[in-house]
């Protein structure tokens, strides 16, 4: 075995699974410099991570899933050095977070591979920027939205690039779909919010007038009828927007159904998903798992229909993801 | 391939002094030998230094067996034409019965050689051999010794402990050593 040609081993592990890679890691020195080496590691095609805020701990709790086997792994964040972290997005198997220092009490924005267990810092943003600013990654691209302006890193070491924009308030869960990015802004009152959807080219960042609504006469009510609305990308040319449904006009009245629409952005109709109708997603009945998973599907693995139905996949981690919901729409 | 014509042979030598006299195209499905040969830089008898005798006798079955199929392949109704299903079978029954350690040897000698068929034969088989082992089990089957101490061991298994926390086959198979 210790003859073998590094090529040989890499192409070995190559069709193993994720777990047998872990376990692979602890058999000798070699097969754990083997597959922790980054040509290996860039062999395996990038994972679908779900990060998920800590609510016991400080650090994340961070999900893997491993698509050859469809199951969730846990991964543990502790090589961080950092005493409490928040994860904001992930994108081609590495995650970003938002780490606090021990010594300074600015936040910084790090990068981190749960795989190789190593993270780096990206260059240091205004405090004004990691107060306030969405953070959105596209492939390797890192933006920070605010309402004025988006700053976009240009290479690994910076520097950051700063665009005007031109939003009444702070963008909301920015979606990349193609070349362009979606983004959710309320432009009504400090009493009552008023959800409208933008989007934006990113090849053209440097334009004046950055952002322009999508918007057509005959979607009526559809962002007055959900509260907290999020966007996931869709399967496809097409965007959910998932949020729990209004139930009365008291402010922070607690959802009883949450609602999954989908704008489908060939035909800008809205539809509604999730089996027709009002979903039912009060209490913890595990049978609201299809919505569930219809929104981790397509928040995970948007071009993958494959895995659409397995339930197991969702049992692993329902616990936490439930707490990060009811904690998001107040179930 | 025409009868008439006297067949071109070539002469290899094992790591452990072993001369095998093979035709000229069993020897040329090694891309690292058919470089040789067609440079030709072969001298009367090329040595294949790092391939024991019993692990050549291997490989100059496969070679000889892809002749056959790569000489008659031209021809309509070829009996030696295989399905992709055949090919799978074969190469699976040509596998049967090596261990681990001329596993290790064929995987050198095909990587050395360059002849790409044998070496995903051997991967495939190898692959067949560690899915689902545990390191232990990988450990012993491949002879491989655990040069961590105790301490690096426990951080490693630690690190990944999480990935397999909720998997209850894992956590009894890890409790009952």
């Amino acid at each position: 075995m210790e003859r073998l040609p590094a090529d040989a081993l890499y192409e070995i592990f190559v069709h193993l699974s994720l777990p047998e890679i872990l376990l692979g890691r602890s058999v000798c020195k070699l097969f754990h410099r083997t597959l922790t080496s980054p040509p290996f590691l860039g062999l395996l095609r990038p994972l679908p991570l779900l990060a998920i805020r800590g609510h016991v701990s400080p650090l994340p709790a961070l999900h893997v899933l491993d698509p050859r086997e469809s199951r969730w792994l846990r991964f543990s964040l502790d090589f961080l050095a950092s005493p409490s972290a928040s994860p904001v997005a992930a994108s081609l198997g590495l995650l970003y977070l938002w780490v606090d220092s021990s010594e300074s009490s600015q936040r910084s924005l790090a990068v981190c591979n749960p795989l190789t267990r190593r993270f780096r810092l990206l260059p240091p943003l205004g405090s004004a920027w990691a107060r306030h600013g969405t953070v959105l990654v596209s492939g390797r691209r890192v933006l920070v939205l605010s309402e004025l302006a988006v700053i976009s890193l240009a290479g690994p070491e910076g520097p950051w690039q700063k665009f005007s924009s031109n939003l009444a308030s702070k963008p909301r869960s920015p979606t990349v779909i193609g070349d362009s990015v979606f983004a959710l802004c309320d432009v009504g009152s400090p009493w009552r919010s008023q959800w409208k959807l933008f989007w934006c080219r990113l090849s053209q960042l440097g334009r004046t007038h950055l952002w322009a609504p999508l918007e057509r006469q005959d979607w009526n009510d559809v962002f007055d009828i959900l509260k907290r609305p999020r966007l996931v990308p869709g399967v496809g040319n097409s965007i959910l927007m998932i949020g729990g449904l209004k139930s009365s006009f008291a402010l922070n009245s607690p959802c009883s159904t949450i609602l999954i629409m989908l704008l489908d952005l060939e035909t800008l109709k809205w539809d509604e998903r999730a089996g027709g109708g009002w979903k039912a997603f009060g209490g913890m009945a595990m049978d609201s798992s299809e919505v569930f998973y219809l929104m981790l599907a397509s928040l995970l693995c948007p071009d993958s229909d494959a895995i659409w139905g397995q339930k197991k996949l969702l049992h692993c981690f329902y616990d936490c993801v439930m707490d990060e919901l009811k904690r998001l729409w107040k179930l | 391939m025409s009868e008439s014509t006297e067949k071109k042979m070539v002469r290899l030598r094992s790591s452990d002094g072993e001369v095998f006299e093979v035709e000229e195209s069993v020897a040329k499905v090694a891309k690292t030998l058919q470089d040789m040969l067609e440079e030709d830089c072969a001298d009367a008898v090329i040595p294949i230094t790092c391939v024991r005798a019993p692990i050549l006798t291997k490989v100059i079955d496969y070679c000889k067996d892809q002749v056959m199929i790569s000489s008659s392949s031209s021809t309509t109704n070829n009996p030696n034409e295989r399905t992709e299903q055949e090919r799978k079978a074969w190469g699976q029954k040509f596998m049967e019965g090596v261990d681990s350690s001329t596993l290790c040897e064929l995987l050198v000698a095909s990587n050395f050689l360059n002849i790409e068929g044998l070496l995903n034969l051997g991967v495939d088989k190898m692959v067949s051999m560690i899915q689902g082992k545990y390191p232990q089990e990988i450990r012993d089957m491949f002879n491989v010794v655990n040069d961590f101490t105790p301490e690096e061991e426990e951080e490693i298994r630690n690190q990944n402990a999480w990935a397999f926390e909720r998997d209850p086959y894992y956590k009894k198979r890890s409790s009952s050593k």
